[in-house]
């Protein structure tokens, strides 16, 4: 209760803060904000409410994944000091956009009654649909605000229609009533239920961007300002991972025999067109769009071996993946400002012009191909080995040679780092860029000490 | 003719989800594409109201109140978003707008 | 009897009108028939006793977001029924992915709510769609939900006005 109560005050807060002089303190605001609502979220204070009850719960699960939410946003907002960002929207309104989709992204993680789920999917959407078009005077911006709007109210509605149907079958829409009826009704094929388990399921496969429904997410990242791209591909994924995977593990556990082997061949599937086509890439922002889609295959392979430890995996997976792709945005951003474009070419000889950023890269790239011992190996570890328990092996083993296909396209950027003549002269990171890439960075390395803490926590 | 039961409103509501999926992939103008949307949002709150009222359980029903609360606030958004499409390129037709692929 | 009759003619309205509004090559022409379609949807919820849900559907939906489609409309001077089509194919598959998701869903949902089946004359007799028995619910069980959906529509808010305003250069 206390973190929502924070956060929505806080954008409010940063709304009013653009009357008179408080432009300038917008972003110290939302920082101290957010760093406050880490806190509390950390010390526990005043989650539980009353109010909740029935409708959110913050669990461990819960807490683990509004902290890493809390934490990917604040560098994002963070981000928004940098002075030369292109964009028709004023701070103080990115500022509380991305702090009300933040908000949004917390319920996910925490619902326990459907329209919680419905509504923080809403509340997560609608503020980037607006982002989205942050530049309002370029067609690309234009096309990928409207290109996400349509995309995402396909899905809400076919999210809807899956909720209602499950309600139709169950009479309820609480997360606990849902397994618990479908524990008391083991039959083999309840139409009402599977149907509207697979409505839900593609409703929010689209949001994930897991494949077939991922054709939007490359056009999209590419037409948003980086800066926004950076908060899809991190806040929105990991609030839509951690809501299918709460989803399915609190509400429909009893009928995993239904939906286990859907969800394999979407991985399956997701795995074989994020890695084939990220290959095909010429621009790094698109090449970061297919990682994504391919690292949604991955996180969805965690979901598929539900169980103890399960929930562990998929944090620390999500953690490294959403940690190394800020600092391959954070990249994209200081050479954009720098004068270069958005292709891989923009960032030869970045190891000359910027040695602190070319490293920063590399790790990450290195951390998303999952190489020990950075963070993305301990995730993949975990998610591969959990997978392997539940007897998944032929996905396992096609999951891993497409991790070897990964590393033919995360090499292309370390590549053009190291190896190519420079494409201009060195230049400066600006404070909070700087900043950000440290902190990132230091998180990629570091959680590698994690694992046996989170595990043990959840 | 026998009783209406859930079935039919069951049956009609997944029939008029359907129309406005088929209305969403076929058409190219933007508005009759948001009027779709529309169309689909209705079927499932045409459904939750029957099943709500066949069940004899309120909370369908107020869920339906939230749906149209975002329904009405997406809305706003979509067409907002739409004018601004329109004053850059002087079109709603996704055509023009080229580089959508579906 | 009553009931079926106005349940078959209601859905034959509703159907043909959602049917004429992506049929329509003009957008004021879908407008009017999605109207059209509102209205026989509130007919439904009356015809389910759901009075309140009638009473807000029609608010909302023929008084707030017709609205608003038909003001942009009329503002950009849409009425045009010069839409370039889809390519034959496209428009071909898009209708056989409607139908198919249609099929499928018949087929699954077949005799699917058997063990709730009932008259909807019983309905009638139901106090579910009544007011009081709304308000309770919605702000004894959804009160959080409720004050939440607020965030929504502040963002909304912001979020229309930031992308209609115009620029200083334009």
């Amino acid at each position: 209760m206390s973190l929502y109560l924070i956060l929505s005050i806080l954008g409010a807060l940063v709304l009013l803060s653009s009357l008179g002089r408080g432009k300038r303190l917008v972003v110290p605001l939302a920082i101290a904000g957010l760093l406050g609502a880490l806190a509390v979220t950390g010390m526990g204070l005043g989650l539980d409410h009353p109010l909740l009850k029935g409708m959110a719960e913050f669990d461990r699960y819960a807490v683990l994944f509004s902290c890493l939410l809390l934490v990917l946003g604040t560098l994002v907002v963070l981000l928004l000091t940098n002075p030369n960002e292109r964009s028709d929207i004023p701070r103080v309104e990115m500022a509380a956009l991305l702090l009300f989709s933040l908000t949004g992204g917390i319920m996910m993680a925490s619902f326990a009654h459907l329209v919680m789920l419905f509504l923080g999917v809403e509340i997560l959407s609608i503020p980037l649909y607006i982002l989205a078009g942050a530049r309002k005077r370029e067609r690309a911006g234009n096309e990928a605000a409207l290109k996400y709007f349509i995309t995402g109210s396909f899905a809400t509605g076919f999210l809807l229609f899956g909720i209602a149907l499950i309600y139709g079958a169950t009479g309820s829409f609480s997360t606990r009533a849902i397994a618990a009826w479908a524990e008391a009704n083991p039959a083999v094929f309840t139409p009402m239920f599977h149907l509207g388990l697979l409505l839900m399921l593609v409703g929010l496969a689209f949001k994930i961007s897991a494949a077939p429904f991922h054709f939007w997410a490359p056009d999209v990242y590419e037409g948003s300002p980086s800066i926004v791209t950076s908060f899809m591909s991190t806040v929105v994924k990991v609030a839509a991972i951690a809501a299918f995977y709460r989803l399915f593990s609190e509400a429909f556990p009893a009928a995993a025999d239904a939906w286990s082997w859907v969800i394999a061949a979407v991985a399956a599937l997701t795995l074989a067109v994020g890695n084939l086509g990220a290959l095909a890439q010429r621009s790094f922002k698109r090449l970061m769009a297919y990682s994504g889609i391919s690292h949604a295959g991955f996180l969805l392979l965690a979901l598929l071996s539900v169980g103890p430890g399960s929930a562990g995996a998929l944090w620390i997976y999500a953690a490294a993946y959403s940690f190394a792709t800020l600092i391959a945005f954070v990249s994209l951003l200081a050479v954009e400002a720098a004068g270069g474009g958005e292709s891989l070419e923009a960032l030869s000889g970045l190891g000359r012009r910027n040695p602190f950023l070319g490293v920063c890269l590399t790790i990450s790239m290195l951390s998303l191909i999952g190489v020990p011992p950075l963070a993305g190996f301990f995730g993949k570890l975990f998610v591969f080995g959990n997978a392997v328990s539940q007897r998944h092996v032929v996905l396992v083993v096609f999951a891993v040679v497409m991790s070897a296909v990964g590393m033919a396209y995360y090499m292309r950027p370390i590549i053009q780092t190291w190896l190519r003549p420079p494409a201009g002269s060195p230049f400066q990171l600006s404070t909070s860029q700087a900043w950000v890439l440290g902190i990132a960075t230091a998180f990629v390395v570091l959680l590698a000490a994690a694992p046996v803490w989170v595990m043990r926590f959840l | 003719m026998g009783p209406i039961t859930l079935d039919h409103y069951v049956f009609l509501s997944a029939a008029l989800f359907c129309l406005g999926v088929a209305g969403v992939l076929i058409r190219r103008n933007i508005l009759v594409m948001f009027m779709s949307l529309e169309i689909m949002l209705n079927a499932v709150n045409l459904l939750l109201g029957s099943i709500a009222a066949f069940r004899g359980d309120a909370a369908g029903q107020v869920f339906v109140f939230f749906i149209m609360l975002v329904a009405a606030a997406e809305i706003a958004v979509g067409l907002a978003v739409m004018v601004m499409v329109y004053r850059n390129t002087g079109s709603i037709d996704l055509k023009d707008l080229s580089n959508l692929k579906w | 009897m009553m009931s079926s009759i106005l349940f078959y003619g209601l859905s034959t309205l509703l159907f043909a009108a959602a049917l004429l509004v992506i049929l329509s090559r003009n957008p004021i022409h879908s407008a009017l028939w999605l109207v059209t379609a509102f209205f026989a949807v509130a007919g439904h919820y009356v015809l389910l006793n759901a009075q309140f849900l009638a009473a807000v559907h029609v608010i909302v939906y023929a008084g707030a977001i017709m609205v608003l489609f038909l003001f942009t409309i009329m503002l950009l001077n849409l009425n045009k029924e010069t839409e370039p089509q889809h390519s034959l194919l496209v428009k071909l598959a898009g209708l056989v992915a409607g139908g198919m998701l249609l099929v499928v869903m018949v087929g699954a949902l077949r005799r699917s709510s058997a063990e709730t089946a009932s008259d909807l004359a019983t309905v009638h007799s139901g106090t579910v769609g009544l007011v009081e028995t709304l308000g309770k619910v919605l702000f004894r069980d959804f009160l959080l939900p409720f004050e939440l959906s607020s965030i929504l529509f502040l963002a909304a808010l912001v979020g229309a006005v930031v992308l209609g305003k115009k620029e200083l250069g334009e």
